[in-house]
C-alpha cells in the first residue's frame, strides 16, 4: 500500500457526503439487523434503488457500513428476548439469553459488541493483505470439498447439543427434515408441499427461528405473566466494562473465530449464519470448560460473535477479485459493483486501485464507528424492556408477527412461526434441544445439494469424494474428528483397568 | 393434488376479480404499487425490476414498492402476480420459467395467465468452458460430446432449468443425444460457474453477463452465444449458427406482465408509462453497464412470444425428459 | 406437557415410518440411479433407529415415567391455561382475518385481547394496542416499505 494510492483513496473516504452516507446507512443497518425478519441481506437489498443515484464510492460505503451494523445488531433482540435478529446470530442465541437471565446482560451484549469489531477488522486486514491468494484458493471449492465441509458443519451439531445425545441427533434429524420440503432439490420434485404453493418455496428459516426461539419463549412466559421478567431486572450500564479482561482471556479463541468466520465467508455459498455456528461448536469443542456452555457462558459468544463479523468482511474476497459473490449480500454488491462501472475481477485492482482501497478504508470505518453507534443502540433498544412484563409479552408478539411476515410478505411465513413455536415448545418441554434442529435446516439442503451433484459428477462412483487434494484433506479431518475422541476414550477406559 | 390446487387457485381468482370488480380507475394510480419479482434480491431479475420500479415511481408518481416472493423455481411469485387484484396496484416481473412451469406440471399458470404489458429483456444463452481447456469452437465441443456420451458434464441452473434447455436444445439441433452431456443440478449460474472453475464440471450454457467478470478474469472462455447476431458485450464471440450451423436459439426473457383482466384504461396508462422509462437513459446506461440485453415488444406481440416461448421449450423439455 | 420417552420416540419413529412409506413415490433424476427420494429416505430411516431407541431407553426407566404423558403443575389453573393458550389463539386469530381486517385493525385486536387477559387495566391496554401497531405501521410501511396489508381501511386511506 503506497502514499500514491493512500492519499486519494483517503480523499475518496473523507468526503462529507460520504461521512453523511455512512452515518445514515449506519442507523439504517441497526435498525433492520435488531428486527427479527429482516436480514442483513435484506438491509442491502433495500438500499439498492437509494445507490442508483450516488457516485460509486459512497454507494459502497453505504452498503459496507449497513451490513456490518445489521450483523452486530442482530445480537441485541437474541440477548434481551431470545429472538435473532439475523440468521447470522441464532448460534448464540440462547448462550446470550442465558446470559441476560443470569443479570449478565451488559457482558453478553458488550461481548457481542467488541468481538464483532474485532473480528470485522480482522476479517478486513485479511481482505487487505492477501484477497486475490484466499480467492484462488476458494475458487478451488468443487461439490466435493463443499460436502465434506458440510458435513463438518453437521458434526457440530453434536457439539453444541448439551444433555442427551440421543435427543439431540432426533432434533438434527427433524431440522434435516424440514430443509427437504419444497421444489428447490436437485430432481426438482415438489416434496412435502401438500398441494400448498407457498410450500414450494421451502420451509422460510427466519420465520423458524422467530417462532422456535421467540414464540416458544413467550408461551413458556405466559404462564408466570405476574413473575417479574429477568430481563427487565437487569441494569445494563457500561457495556464497555470488563472486555479488555476478556481479550486477555480468550485471545486464542478471538483470532480462532476470525480466522475461521474470514475462511468460511470467503467460501461462495457459506456466510456469516454457517461461520457463526461452526465457530460456536469449535470454541465448545476447545473449551477449558465445555460443561458451562449453553447456561449462559461468555466464551463461545466471543468466538462466533468475532466469527460471523470477519465472514462478512471474508465474503468480499472472492466478490472483488473473480466477481462471484461469497455470500447473498455480496452477490448485490456485485451488482451495484457493475452499475458503478468497478467491474469486479482482477483487473480491478490495477485500474482502480484508489477505489479498492477506499473500499478497505470504508471497511475499517465502519468496524470502528460500530463501538459508538452500537453503544448507542443497546442504551435505546433496552428501554423496551422497562416495560412491565405484562405489556412487553404483546409487543413482542406483534414483532414477531411483522418479522415472520416480512421476509416474504406472505401471511404463511406467520403460520410457520406459529406452528414451529409450538413444536419448539413442545420439545423443551421434552428435553430436546432445538439448536441442532435449526442447524440441520440451514445445512440440510446444501448437504443434499452437494452430495447429489457430486453423485452424478463423478457417475456414482463415491471415491470422488477422496480423489482431489482439497476434498481429502477435509475427509481426513472429518474422519480424525469421529476417530480420535473414540480412540481416546477407548484408551482412557482401557488404562485405569 | 394438482385438480385440487387448480380449483382452489380459480376459486381465489375469482374471488379476487369479483371483490375488484366495480372499482373505478380513473385516475389511476392514486395508491403505492407493488411490483412482485419472482426471484430473489441481487439477482439480474431482481436489480432489472429494481430500475424499472424506480423510474417508473417518478414516471406515475407514486411509490413503486419492489417485493421479492421466492422460491419454487419463481412457481410463488408467478403464482402471487395471477392472483392478485387486476386493479393495476400489484404488478410484477414475469420470466421465461412462466413458459416451462407448466410442462413439468407444478403450476397450471402460463403467458396467457396474464395481462401482457411488455418485454423489456433477452439475454441469450452462451456456451462457456474453462479458459484453458482444449475446446477452442463451439464444433470441437460438439464434437467431444459426441465421442464421448456422459463424460462432459454441464451445470449453471437447477434440473430442467433454462440454461439445462439451452444445451439440450442446442445439442438435439446437432443430431446429438441432448443427454450425451448430463446435467449437474446448481442453484443459479455463479456456482455454476465456480464448479466450472474449480474443474468440477465441463460446460456451462449460462447468459454472457452472468458469465461476464470470469471472462473478464481470464477464468472462462465463451465459444458461441446462442442468438441470431453476437452480443453487443462480447461481438468477437460467434452465433451458434456461424460456429456450427445450427439455427438453435434461445434467450432467458423477462417482461412486466399484470393480473388477468386489467382494465384496458389502466393497463394503456402503464404501458405508456414503461415505455418512457424504456427509452430514458438512466435505464439504458443500467442495462448497458449491467451488460443486460434490453428489448422492446408491446402487449400484443409480447402474448405471441409468451407463447412461441412455451411451445419451443416444451418440445426441448419432453426430449429430455422432464415434461410430466 | 410432558410426554414419556416411550411415547415420544413411538411418535418419531411413527413420522420416519409415513415420510418413508410416502417418498417411494418420487421420481428419480432422469439418466440418473437416485432422485428426490434419496435424502428425506435417510434422515426417515434415522428417526425411525432413533425412535426406537428412545422408546426402549424409556421402557426400561425404573419409575416407569417413559410411558406416560403428564401435565405440570400450572395446568390445574384454568387462569393460566388461558393466558398459555391466548398466545398461539392470538396469532391464529391474526394469519385468519389479516389480509381482510388488515394489519392495523387484526393487530390491536389481537394485541388488546393478550393484554387483558395477561392482566394488564382496560385505559392503559387499549392505548397500547391502539398506539404499538400505529407505530411499527411507521417503521415497516413507511421506512422499510414492507406491503403490510391495509384491509377494510384501504378504502378509509384511499378513497376512490
Amino acid at each position: 500500500m503506497t502514499p500514491e494510492i493512500l492519499s486519494p483513496a483517503f480523499g475518496l473516504v473523507f468526503d462529507p457526503y460520504v461521512l453523511w452516507v455512512v452515518a445514515g446507512s449506519a442507523l439504517f443497518g441497526l435498525f433492520v439487523g435488531a428486527i427479527p425478519g429482516l436480514s442483513a441481506t435484506m438491509a442491502t437489498a433495500l438500499l439498492v434503488p437509494a445507490t442508483f443515484f450516488m457516485p460509486p464510492i459512497p454507494a459502497i460505503a453505504s452498503m459496507v457500513t449497513a451490513t456490518a451494523m445489521a450483523i452486530f445488531a442482530g445480537d441485541i433482540p437474541s440477548c434481551l428476548l431470545r429472538m435473532p435478529g439475523t440468521p447470522a446470530s441464532a448460534a448464540y442465541t440462547d448462550e446470550a439469553y442465558a446470559l441476560t437471565k443470569k443479570g449478565q446482560g451488559e457482558l453478553s451484549l458488550g461481548a457481542g459488541l467488541v468481538f464483532s469489531v474485532i473480528g470485522g477488522l480482522f476479517g478486513t486486514f485479511i481482505l487487505i493483505l492477501c484477497a486475490p491468494l484466499l480467492a484462488e484458493f476458494a475458487l478451488r471449492f468443487s461439490s466435493f470439498e463443499y460436502f465434506w465441509l458440510t458435513l463438518l458443519g453437521l458434526s457440530c451439531a453434536v457439539f453444541i447439543a448439551s444433555g442427551d445425545k440421543l435427543k439431540g441427533v432426533i432434533s438434527l434429524l427433524i431440522g434435516l427434515l424440514v430443509a427437504t420440503v419444497g421444489l428447490d432439490n436437485p430432481a426438482g420434485h415438489p416434496r412435502f408441499t401438500f398441494g400448498l404453493p407457498e410450500l414450494m418455496g421451502g420451509a422460510e428459516l427466519i420465520p423458524i427461528m422467530v417462532g422456535m426461539f421467540a414464540v416458544s419463549e413467550v408461551m413458556r412466559s405466559s404462564i408466570s405473566v405476574a413473575a417479574p421478567l429477568e430481563t427487565a431486572q437487569t441494569a445494563i450500564g457500561n457495556v464497555f466494562r470488563g472486555m479488555w479482561g476478556l481479550l486477555k482471556k480468550y485471545p486464542l479463541q478471538t483470532l480462532r473465530g476470525s480466522v475461521l468466520g474470514t475462511l468460511v465467508g470467503a467460501l461462495p455459498g457459506a456466510g456469516a449464519d454457517i461461520a457463526a455456528w461452526m465457530s460456536y461448536a469449535m470454541s465448545k469443542k476447545f473449551s477449558k470448560e465445555p460443561e458451562k456452555f449453553g447456561t449462559g457462558h461468555i466464551e463461545g459468544i466471543v468466538e462466533s460473535g468475532a466469527a460471523n463479523n470477519s465472514a462478512l468482511a471474508g465474503a468480499w474476497i472472492p466478490a472483488m477479485v473473480f466477481g462471484i459473490p461469497g455470500d447473498s449480500i455480496t452477490a448485490i454488491v456485485i451488482g451495484v459493483l457493475y452499475m458503478k462501472n468497478l467491474n469486479p475481477g482482477p483487473t480491478l485492482f490495477v485500474n482502480n486501485a484508489a477505489s479498492v482501497y477506499a473500499v478497505f478504508l470504508l471497511f475499517i470505518l465502519a468496524n470502528l464507528l460500530m463501538l459508538p453507534f452500537g453503544w448507542a443502540a443497546i442504551k435505546s433498544f433496552k428501554q423496551v424492556l422497562r416495560l412491565p412484563r405484562k405489556a412487553l409479552l404483546p409487543c413482542i408478539l406483534v414483532f414477531c408477527i411483522l418479522g415472520a411476515f416480512a421476509i416474504n410478505n406472505s401471511v404463511v411465513g406467520i403460520a410457520m412461526m406459529l406452528a414451529f413455536g409450538i413444536l419448539a415448545w413442545l420439545m423443551e418441554e421434552n428435553g430436546i434441544p432445538v439448536a441442532p434442529a435449526i442447524l440441520g435446516m440451514v445445512l440440510g439442503t446444501l448437504l443434499e445439494e452437494h452430495f447429489i451433484t457430486s453423485m452424478i459428477k463423478s457417475d456414482g462412483n463415491p471415491l470422488a469424494f477422496f480423489d482431489r487434494p482439497i476434498a481429502g484433506t477435509l475427509a481426513a479431518t472429518m474422519i480424525a474428528l469421529i476417530v480420535i475422541p473414540t480412540l481416546a476414550r477407548l484408551l482412557v477406559r482401557k488404562r485405569p483397568a | 393434488m394438482t385438480a385440487i390446487k387448480r380449483r382452489h387457485l380459480a376459486g381465489l381468482a375469482a374471488g379476487f376479480t369479483l371483490a375488484a370488480a366495480g372499482t373505478a380507475h380513473a385516475a389511476w394510480p392514486e395508491r403505492p404499487i407493488t411490483l412482485i419479482v419472482p426471484w430473489g434480491a441481487g439477482g439480474g431479475t431482481d436489480a432489472t425490476a429494481r430500475i424499472i420500479g424506480s423510474l417508473l415511481e417518478k414516471e406515475l408518481k407514486q411509490p413503486v414498492n419492489v417485493v421479492n416472493r421466492t422460491g419454487g423455481s419463481g412457481v410463488v411469485g408467478h403464482q402471487a402476480i395471477a392472483s392478485a387484484a387486476p386493479d393495476g396496484y400489484t404488478i410484477g416481473m414475469a420470466t421465461v420459467e412462466i413458459g416451462m412451469m407448466h410442462w413439468q406440471g407444478l403450476t397450471a399458470l402460463k403467458g396467457s395467465s396474464y395481462t401482457p404489458i411488455a418485454l423489456v429483456n433477452a439475454d441469450p444463452a452462451g456456451l462457456q468452458v474453462r479458459a484453458d481447456s482444449s475446446y477452442k469452437s463451439a464444433r470441437d465441443l460438439v464434437d467431444a460430446i459426441k465421442a464421448n456420451p456422459g463424460k462432459l458434464k454441464s451445470s449453471g441452473t437447477g434440473q430442467g432449468g433454462i440454461w439445462h434447455l439451452a444445451i439440450a436444445g442446442m445439442l438435439r439441433s446437432l443430431a446429438v443425444d441432448p443427454a450425451a452431456s448430463p446435467w449437474v443440478p446448481s442453484n443459479g449460474a455463479a456456482p455454476g460457474l465456480q464448479d466450472l472453475v474449480a474443474g468440477g464440471i465441463e460446460i456451462v450454457p449460462c447468459s454472457l453477463p452472468e458469465a461476464r467478470s470470469l471472462i473478464d478474469a481470464g477464468k472462462v472462455r465463451s465459444l458461441a452465444v446462442m442468438d441470431a447476431k453476437p452480443a453487443a458485450l462480447y461481438p468477437n464471440v460467434p452465433t451458434l449458427k456461424a460456429a456450427t450451423g445450427s439455427d438453435w436459439t434461445l434467450a432467458a426473457w423477462r417482461g412486466i406482465v399484470a393480473p388477468k383482466g386489467l382494465p384496458k384504461d389502466v393497463s394503456d396508462r402503464l404501458l405508456a408509462a414503461l415505455e418512457k422509462v424504456h427509452k430514458s437513459a438512466e435505464f439504458n446506461d443500467f442495462m448497458k453497464q449491467r451488460g443486460f440485453g434490453v428489448t422492446w415488444m408491446p402487449p400484443v406481440e409480447f402474448a405471441a412470444f409468451m407463447e412461441k416461448s412455451s411451445n419451443d421449450l416444451g418440445a426441448v423439455m419432453k426430449a429430455v425428459g422432464i415434461v410430466k | 406437557m410432558k410426554i414419556g420417552d416411550t411415547v415420544l420416540g413411538a411418535l418419531f419413529a411413527l413420522l420416519g415410518a409415513i415420510v418413508l412409506w410416502h417418498v417411494r413415490t418420487f421420481p428419480v433424476i432422469p439418466g440418473q440411479k437416485f432422485g428426490a427420494a434419496l435424502f428425506p429416505g435417510v434422515i426417515a430411516a434415522g428417526l425411525v433407529v432413533c425412535g426406537i431407541l428412545l422408546s426402549v431407553r424409556g421402557l426400561r426407566q425404573a419409575d416407569g415415567g417413559g410411558r406416560t404423558i403428564a401435565f405440570d403443575e400450572w395446568a390445574r389453573d384454568p387462569v393460566v391455561v388461558v393466558r398459555f393458550l391466548s398466545v398461539p389463539a392470538g396469532l391464529l386469530f391474526y394469519i385468519l382475518t389479516s389480509n381482510f381486517l388488515g394489519f392495523h385493525i387484526a393487530a390491536s385486536v389481537a394485541m388488546l385481547g393478550w393484554l387483558l387477559v395477561f392482566g394488564v387495566r382496560l385505559l392503559p391496554a387499549v392505548a397500547l394496542a391502539i398506539c404499538f401497531p400505529a407505530l411499527m405501521h411507521l417503521a415497516f410501511y413507511k421506512l422499510l416499505r414492507v406491503p403490510l396489508p391495509w384491509g377494510l381501511l384501504e378504502k378509509v386511506v384511499f378513497p376512490s
